[in-house]
């Protein structure tokens, strides 16, 4: 057997060939470099999104057209991030294009509510099993921390079940400690594992994300979701779904696909079309709440919630996010991951380090082993070298304006990586 | 010249309590009767709008997804914005006197605020990674606002997000867990503290202190309860916005300044809405010293926005290299965003603060000169000599932010109806006080709508770059025909 941290007939550690790549990006992308530092003057890190920080610093990138983006350095890449699953329509779909300029033709920051909001409201709630009513926000954080409040208002508790490695916002996230956790009473359970997921008589929400996003990539078992929406019927607490990212997975979310209803969703990304976006509905008697002059009424401002570039692109996002396309991106997504198991399978080191998750049009790729971290950012730089952009934490997310030929590229792509370092 | 803070609403006088004879029962039916004759003249004539609210009703609770936005009997749904003018969708043409709450600073067309949007999406958007757009921002906030105390910062969706983010950035460095907020200020959709704050609300679990706005032995006092070294910040807005304008005393802000350091806690100002009232921010011009400042509304062009920075001490820890927080978010850096506070930035620089700001100041004395006039309210006498530059007289006051024991008296116990007007600069509200306080403040909304402005039912106004003389010229006449016509129930 190879020693620890060697891969398969190379002299060189697996560290020692990640250094090697990652000099390669240094070098070759000097300005994305001298930007990211020229911007920590102004902003700890250099950008305002700490995901996006990484060893030696990420790729700046300055445009964008289809599936392809063009870094500050001039270097192309085929883009599988897709903004983070919330860019599902590319980075130059005409038909948002054409809805904004029809915005900034008709005016904007009216301060008033306007159609549009009702259209995009009609167009959620339809597809969404959960969905009597809907209330908009600014974000998947502002989502899930809404609707947390909602539920606890609601069953008039304090405890709320979530998941290890769940996300549901900065200040929602249950990876590792986390010092910008609300202080909410938090209850934990474990994901897909009945045995360790106990519901108390006084949890007054749980909150799930039917496929762990941030956590992997990892979709839940259909029995586990059975069993957390009995809990919650027998307990009385208000379970929620936070489809934010799960619900670029099927039509009707993966609530739908399930065949499981929640008491409450919340959803956000590609659902803005692109644009800051966020949202949190369920059933008719929580969200009643909400209604102006209600009894143990709640409020909900925010200068934002129904601006009307979100709530533009928002409907031409519904439309775009038909049942037709989503399950045709979740084709080429299946392809792409079946593909590289392929590949993975008729490698016998691969196979023992190389793992696969996801579903549909998401992949989450993680390795094993003592030298894990260092082959998941081998794996990123080696990728990125060779023009694909891939998350840096291991996934892959499709969008609407991949094809099969991008499928393909990336899978030839692999079969060189696993040539190179796990060749036999 | 006039200072920026002269309309001081601490008030020396007590309330009144039934100075001369009440306006009466039968005035409170007139009234009564007088709104019912106005919501149905606007049902009527507003019927697009309601068919637009009955319909939202089916996917919205209330038909609402902004509650600040519900009115009574319903809103007015805009179809269209441009210049400083709205178009609804029953094709009524209003002069914006709301300006989205502070956001709408650019009008609803601004050219050059277009021209910015539709470059950034030519190039794409939706990057999944930093682009060039935010370090430029970010270099044009912390220019201008670091006398303020921004000396680092980061974007977030809204403000809400932004002062969630610096309550979060308090307790993990002070490694506390109090924070002290102020009765009737408002930090967002779950940080918001009314005065009749429900027990069961959408605030974030944080644990709260509430302290009064603008009264320093108030505040000590709830202070005294709190055992040491259990407060990790403090927060404030250098004026109550949402809570109707009501400025704050430089000595209290000053105090808390102060105080917040002395007990070893940060020191949060609360700019969302005040960063427009002064170029390098309110902080500074009031010779404050915040540990975090947070931003919003107008410094992302009209577009979402939000924005915490202060101390490097206390940023760098979202830095991963120095740092243990981690903050993201999918939009924080979005290229519409970055580009449009870019191009807004340049454009509300500092000859527009100053003329904004002074075009605000003309109009909230032009109607408290009205109520003079109308022997609606008195001025006070100023019987000490200002240190600042002349200050014009301030309007003697039934009460507005607090009376001298701490408490405010709710309007519904004063015998007398009445109204008035706070603010700073290009922010202001109208009040109407007594025991028909709710119905006149409607009256009046109604009545604006009447004659072509569009304000907050609540009374609130922000003005926008593309308002002239002329308009606000109108917003004053139309305060002077109002007060004709309910001068009886105002007297």
């Amino acid at each position: 057997m190879s020693s620890q941290d060697q891969l398969p007939n190379l002299t060189l550690s697996v560290q020692d060939h990640l250094q090697v790549q990652i000099d390669k990006f240094a070098e070759e992308n000097p300005l994305s470099g001298e930007a990211i530092r020229e911007a920590s003057s102004a902003i700890p890190g250099g950008t305002t999104r700490a995901i996006l920080l990484h060893t030696p610093f990420p790729p700046v990138f300055v445009g964008g057209k289809e599936c392809f983006l063009k870094s500050v350095d001039g270097r192309e890449y085929l883009d599988f991030v897709s903004e983070y699953c919330a860019g599902m329509f590319g980075h130059s779909h005409p038909r948002i294009n054409e809805a904004i300029e029809g915005v900034l033709r008709a005016g904007h920051t009216l301060g008033g509510p306007t159609p549009k909001e009702g259209e995009l409201a009609k167009a959620i709630t339809k597809r969404f099993p959960s969905m009597d009513a809907i209330r908009f926000c600014n974000s998947g954080t502002e989502a899930n921390t809404l609707a947390l409040a909602t539920a606890l208002a609601y069953s008039q508790r304090k405890k709320i079940l979530v998941f290890e490695n769940g996300y549901h916002g900065g200040t929602l996230s249950f990876s590792r400690h986390n010092p910008l956790l609300l202080p909410h009473q938090f209850v934990y359970g474990r994901y897909n594992d009945r045995e360790r997921t106990r519901v108390d008589i006084d949890v007054g929400a749980i909150l799930i994300e039917p496929l762990q996003g941030a956590g992997g990539m990892v979709p839940s078992q259909n029995e586990f979701l059975k069993y957390l929406r009995e809990e919650a019927t027998r307990v009385g607490a208000v379970l929620i779904f936070d489809e934010v990212v799960s619900s670029r997975l099927y039509y009707g979310g993966m609530q739908e696909y399930y065949g499981v209803t929640p008491d409450m969703t919340t959803i956000g990304k590609h659902f803005g079309g692109g644009f800051s976006f966020g949202a949190f509905g369920g059933k008719k008697e929580i969200m009643s709440l909400y209604a102006p002059g209600a009894p143990r009424g709640l409020y909900h401002s925010g200068t934002w919630n129904n601006n009307v570039f979100t709530m533009t692109a928002g409907v031409v996002a519904t439309d775009l996010l038909s049942r037709e396309n989503i399950e045709k991106t979740n084709s080429l997504g299946d392809a792409l991951r079946n593909g590289m198991q392929e590949l993975v399978n008729s490698n016998e080191a691969a196979r023992s380090l190389i793992n696969f998750k996801g579903f549909g049009s998401v992949i989450g790729i993680s390795f094993n082993g003592p030298s894990s971290v260092q082959l998941r950012d081998l794996f990123f730089f080696y990728l990125l070298n060779n023009g694909v952009y891939v998350g840096h934490r291991g996934f892959f997310a499709l969008n609407l304006t991949h094809k099969q030929e991008h499928v393909d590229g990336v899978l030839d792509l692999f079969r060189a990586f696993l040539k190179r370092y796990m060749a036999e | 010249m006039s200072s920026t803070t002269d309309t001081m609403n601490v008030d020396s006088e007590s309330p009144q309590t039934g100075l001369g004879s009440s306006n009466g029962a039968s005035s409170a039916d007139a009234l009564m009767t007088s709104l019912a004759i106005a919501q149905q003249e606007y049902s009527l004539s507003n019927p697009q709008s309601l068919k637009a609210h009955d319909e939202a009703c089916s996917d919205f609770p209330g038909g609402n997804t902004r509650t600040v936005l519900h009115a009574s009997p319903f809103p007015i749904t805009f179809r269209t914005g441009k210049g400083a003018e709205l178009t609804s969708i029953d094709g009524k043409v209003y002069v914006d006197f709301l300006g989205e709450y502070t956001a709408g600073i650019y009008g609803h067309s601004n050219e050059k605020i277009a021209s910015a949007v539709a470059e950034a999406m030519s190039k794409g958007w939706n990057y999944g990674g930093p682009n060039l757009y935010e370090r430029e921002l970010a270099r044009k906030v912390t220019q201008r606002f670091s006398p303020s105390g921004i000396e680092l910062v980061r974007f977030t969706n809204s403000g809400t997000e932004s002062n969630t983010m610096a309550l979060a950035a308090a307790t993990a460095f002070t490694k506390r867990k109090k924070i002290l907020v102020f009765k009737n200020g408002y930090h967002g959709g779950t940080l918001s503290f009314p005065d009749a704050l429900s027990p069961i609300n959408t605030n974030l679990p944080h644990d709260f202190v509430f302290a009064p706005y603008n009264d320093i032995e108030g505040t000590k006092s709830a202070l005294s309860f709190l055992p040491q070294n259990t407060l990790a910040a403090i927060i404030v807005e250098g004026m109550q916005g949402s809570g109707g304008c009501i400025v704050g005393d430089p000595k209290f802000l000053q105090f808390l300044n102060t105080t917040a350091h002395q007990l070893g806690a940060l020191f949060i100002m609360d700019e969302v809405m005040t960063s427009r009232l002064a170029y390098n921010g309110l902080s500074v011009s009031l010779g404050l010293k915040p540990d975090l400042i947070t931003l919003g509304k107008w410094v992302g062009g009209g577009m979402t926005f939000g924005a915490f920075g202060g101390r490097k001490e206390i940023m760098s820890m979202f830095d991963p290299r120095k740092g243990i927080l981690g903050h993201s978010g999918t939009f924080n850096n979005n290229v519409i965003t970055m580009a449009a506070g870019c191009c807004g930035m340049d454009i509300y620089n500092e000859h527009e603060v100053k003329r904004l700001n002074a075009l605000g100041d003309d109009l909230r004395r032009s109607i408290e000169k009205l109520l003079v006039e109308y022997g609606i309210r008195t001025f006070k006498k100023v019987s000490k000599v200002s240190s600042s530059a002349t200050q014009e007289n301030e309007l003697e006051c039934p009460f507005s932010g607090v009376v001298p024991n701490g408490k405010r008296v709710p309007s519904t116990q004063l015998q007398k109806n009445s109204m008035g007007v706070t603010g700073q600069g290009s922010m202001l509200n109208i009040h109407f006080y007594g025991p028909s306080e709710n119905t006149l403040k409607a009256l009046f909304w109604h009545h604006m709508l009447d004659y072509g402005i569009y304000m907050a039912q609540r009374g609130f106004i922000a003005l926008n770059l593309e308002l002239t003389a002329e308009h606000v010229s109108r917003f004053e006449e139309s305060t002077r025909e109002f007060i004709i016509r309910y001068e009886d129930a105002l007297r």
